[in-house]
């Protein structure tokens, strides 16, 4: 059976790296002599008196291997009430300089909208793929905003 | 004979540590610098900072969910 004719495109099968970490924290530390990270208040939930609501400013964490050349990054807060995207960034690519590489990515966040309480997902996308999520939980709360 | 015990003993006679862990910790915090959006770019040879900000998306749209089949 002859093969099918080319149609000019290539399939791109790179395989996407693999997450290994990934956090959700107030702070962000770096030891400039050891080049170590520290991380303070991991969040899991968040409390705001109102909503819509803005959280203060958070620090993602990503630990990844695994990864070919350069890929195109975006991230995403999902409303998991209704399956909906409601904040979203396309906002840089990395260079895997090699393969056996371990990358740290660390995202500083000015502040996250929350339009109503509920569950949300925050999703890191590699080439529009997703390659991690973490939930966060964003509730009515009187006391500290974030646990 | 037995030493005297003391209120922040641990059940087997041995001092509790949690004070002194906490110390220690706040004291290893310091040691550190905290990461901001001015840090943007490489910070060590294979760690990289990329300051984000979310974009609203309005009206919030529908995420496709991947089908069983695949």
């Amino acid at each position: 059976m002859p093969d099918p004719p080319f149609d000019g495109k290539l399939a791109t099968h790179k395989p996407l790296p693999q997450g290994k970490a990934f956090l959700i924290c107030e702070e962000a530390e770096l030891d400039d002599i050891t080049g170590q990270f520290s991380f303070f208040n991991v969040v899991s939930s968040l409390g705001f008196p109102k909503f819509p609501a803005e959280s203060p400013p958070l620090a993602i964490y990503l630990q990844l291997y695994d990864g070919i050349g350069r890929y195109e990054l975006g991230i995403e807060l999902r409303n998991l009430a209704d399956d909906t995207s409601v904040t979203a960034e396309n906002f840089s690519s990395l260079d895997f300089p090699e393969r056996l590489v371990k990358m740290e990515l660390v995202l500083p966040i000015d502040a996250m909208r929350f339009p109503r309480p509920g569950r949300y997902e925050l999703v890191i996308l590699f080439e529009g793929q997703e390659l991690a999520t973490q939930f966060i939980d964003a509730e009515v709360s009187n006391g500290s905003e974030t646990r | 004979m037995a030493a005297k015990r003391d209120e922040n003993d641990g059940p087997n006679g041995a001092p509790e540590k949690t004070v002194q862990s906490t110390e220690a910790q706040g004291e290893r915090r310091r040691k550190g610098r905290v990461i901001t959006a001015k840090d943007a770019g490489w910070v060590t040879p294979t760690a990289f900072v990329l300051p984000i900000k979310l974009v609203p998306v309005d009206p919030p749209r529908l995420i496709k969910k991947k089908s069983p089949a695949g």
